[in-house]
């Protein structure tokens, strides 16, 4: 359960995943915040409409998938870091996963970095293939990687070779 | 004697919020702090901040004390006092201070008591060892020096702090070996448990400490389940070897002043300890003496700023400054505070906020707002 | 034990200058405190209690516990965790609650 260990169960990510149907279409947000915190900069930071404005600050985001476009710019904005952007469209076999990361050193493009789940463990390896460390971001680079479309929806994390 | 329009007494988020809130209805500030930069705990966290927009909601803490400390530096009736330390605060209105060696009397016409909170300790053998440090003390060190506490951590507490210090940690390239919690589920935001989990770090609730080991630092730790009853089930014992210890159980109000002053005081569970009674607009119950921050309840740096902006308002206002769209400006930061407090998480500060609430026979004194 | 790179923070360090702990040449930087130069070098026992002469550490950093007292220029019970660090200083290990005069 969640509030004893930190990780969601598939419980908790089947409510803010959006149906494979979606998924299929391209790039968007999956949010996963699972608790009623006064905070809303997801909803400031949208420019799509994608996450609606929060009646209470402390609801939960309330997203639509169909407007959300994937473009990241909710992903550094998240104080909690519960933002990625999955695309499930970006080859036949691979998904491409964006995830915020702010640790050092940072990996590069086409680095084999191992891909950790949602308990840090394991899992495949990964391919970075992007980077974005621009200022917009303030020291919350945006890790763009591919994974096997097979393990797309259980990475969140990388951890480079040391 | 040097005489004081408005003293502020600690220039963290809510020392700073309120001497800016103050200065801008015109009045006179003298904020006096003992350390010698302003900015409190702020300038040490390295997170974004959660809220909104008008708390600062996404910039990082040190960011946010940055701001706070430009606005101030723009205000010409705002002074500053660094490395001084407020003495006492007596009957007859006298506050002492002491700045390197030098002892001072000054005669505020108001004050605000903005100390902030201290940590917690907890009570297990050889808990005094070097190496077993407070969680601010971690974060001091790592954050403010840029120095590593040590190699391997065990943190007690899943609290925001316990959490974010955890994180923070890994940041700076230190293992967080483990984190115990004695009650049955995490305390603090279940992102921020997410975000140390993904990266690895076990998160044990239902535990806690049994005894650290070491010969003049620490070199082990035992940790054990708990039963229902909070008690060590023999048998569950797990070692770890670690040359830290970090305690992140709460913090306590650094209300000796207010003690000293003679203000109410009653114990607040919720609120980490004693806390004083306070009306809606932050006066206590001696006139003249008004509070915003974690000394009058152990809460978020969110809140605290916003109370401070109430506490320099009522501040001023008891002085006779105004401003043309005072009660405008008012509803609108008590709107943030109750939204702020308004979820699932802000439960127990809304229960300890009513059990202090008193009709402040001093609070006639801010006629300003009817 | 220093942090030389940080992924959010820049340590702006002030000059490095030289200071004896216990007879013993330390170098720490301009601006930062007693303490936090002698944890980067890696000292981490600091006093002892007074009773029982149990070795003590740094606890709050702040100045409120006084489990870091010592000796600075021949003043005792001197927090090292808020006394900022100069030129020269000669600090200390203290042994019992230190004499005044």
């Amino acid at each position: 359960m969640l509030a004893s260990t930190g990780v969601p169960t598939q419980k908790d990510l089947d409510k803010v995943f959006p149906s494979d149907e979606r998924l299929s279409k391209g790039p968007t947000v999956i949010v996963e915040c699972f608790q009623n915190i006064p905070c809303n900069p997801c909803y400031t930071a949208c420019r799509t409409g994608s996450i609606k404005e929060f009646e209470d600050i402390n609801d939960l985001p309330n997203v639509d998938h169909d407007l959300c476009n994937g473009c990241s710019l909710c992903v550094s904005n998240c104080p909690g870091l519960a933002i990625s952007v999955l695309d499930m469209t970006y080859s036949d076999e691979e998904a491409l996963l964006k995830i915020p990361y702010e640790l050092i050193p940072l990996p590069t493009p086409n680095q084999i970095v191992k891909g950790l789940d949602r308990e840090g463990k394991e899992i495949c390896e990964v391919r970075v293939v992007k980077v974005i460390n621009s200022k917009a971001l303030d020291k919350t680079p945006i890790i763009s990687i591919a994974v096997k479309k097979d393990f797309a929806k259980i990475i969140r994390n990388i951890r480079l070779e040391e | 004697m040097m005489p004081v329009e408005i003293l502020i007494i600690g220039g963290g988020p809510a020392g700073l919020c309120a001497a800016i809130q103050a200065a801008e209805m015109g009045s006179k500030v003298l904020v006096v702090d003992r350390n010698n930069s302003l900015g409190g705990q702020l300038v040490k966290q390295t997170h974004m901040f959660f809220g909104s927009e008008k708390q600062y909601a996404s910039t990082r803490g040190f960011d946010i004390a940055e701001l706070l400390l430009d606005k101030i530096d723009k205000m010409d009736n705002v002074e500053v006092m660094k490395s001084t330390t407020v003495l006492g605060i007596f009957e007859d209105g006298v506050v002492t201070l002491e700045n390197n060696g030098k002892y001072i009397k000054i005669k505020p016409k108001a004050t605000i008591v903005s100390t902030g909170a201290s940590e917690k300790n907890l009570a297990f053998p050889n808990n005094d060892l070097p190496g077993v440090y407070g969680a601010g003390a971690v974060q001091t060190l790592m954050n403010e020096y840029g120095v590593k506490p040590g190699n391997n951590v065990l943190m007690i507490g899943a609290g925001n702090i316990g959490l974010i210090v955890s994180y923070q940690l890994m940041q700076a390239g230190v293992k967080v070996e483990a984190i115990v919690e004695a009650a049955p589920t995490i305390g603090g935001y279940l992102v921020h448990a997410s975000k140390v989990r993904r990266m690895g770090v076990p998160i044990y609730t239902g535990y806690s400490i049994k005894e650290a080991h070491g010969k003049d630092s620490l070199e082990k730790a035992i940790i054990w389940q708990l039963d229902e009853k909070w008690n060590g089930i023999p048998g569950t014992e797990k070692e770890l070897d670690v040359d830290v210890i970090c305690i992140s159980v709460g913090l306590s109000p650094l209300s000796e002043l207010l003690w000293q002053a003679g203000c109410q005081m009653k114990y607040i569970h919720e609120f980490g300890g004693f806390v004083p009674a306070r009306d809606e607009n932050l006066q206590t119950s001696v006139k003249g003496i008004f509070v915003a921050g974690d000394v009058a309840g152990v809460e978020e740096a969110s809140s605290a700023m916003v109370e401070g902006y109430i506490a320099g308002m009522s501040a001023a206002s008891y002085l006779g400054y105004k401003l043309y769209n005072m009660q405008e400006v008012k509803d609108d930061l008590m709107q943030q505070l109750n939204s702020l407090r308004h979820g699932p998480v802000g439960e127990k500060i809304r229960n300890g906020i009513t059990s202090l609430m008193i009709d402040n026979e001093a609070a006639a004194s801010i006629d300003a707002f009817k | 034990m220093r942090i030389l790179e940080h992924p959010i923070l820049n340590f702006e360090r002030g000059k490095l200058i030289t200071f004896t702990f216990n007879d013993k040449s330390i170098e720490g930087y301009e601006g930062e405190t007693i303490a936090a130069a002698l944890h980067a070098a890696g000292v981490r026992s600091l006093s002892h209690s007074t009773e029982k002469h149990r070795p003590r550490g740094l606890f709050c950093a702040i100045g409120n516990c006084s489990s870091c007292l010592m000796e600075v220029n021949g003043e005792p019970n001197v927090r090292i965790c808020v006394e900022e660090l100069k030129e020269g200083m000669v600090v200390r290990t203290q042994t019992g609650k230190g004499d005044l005069i």
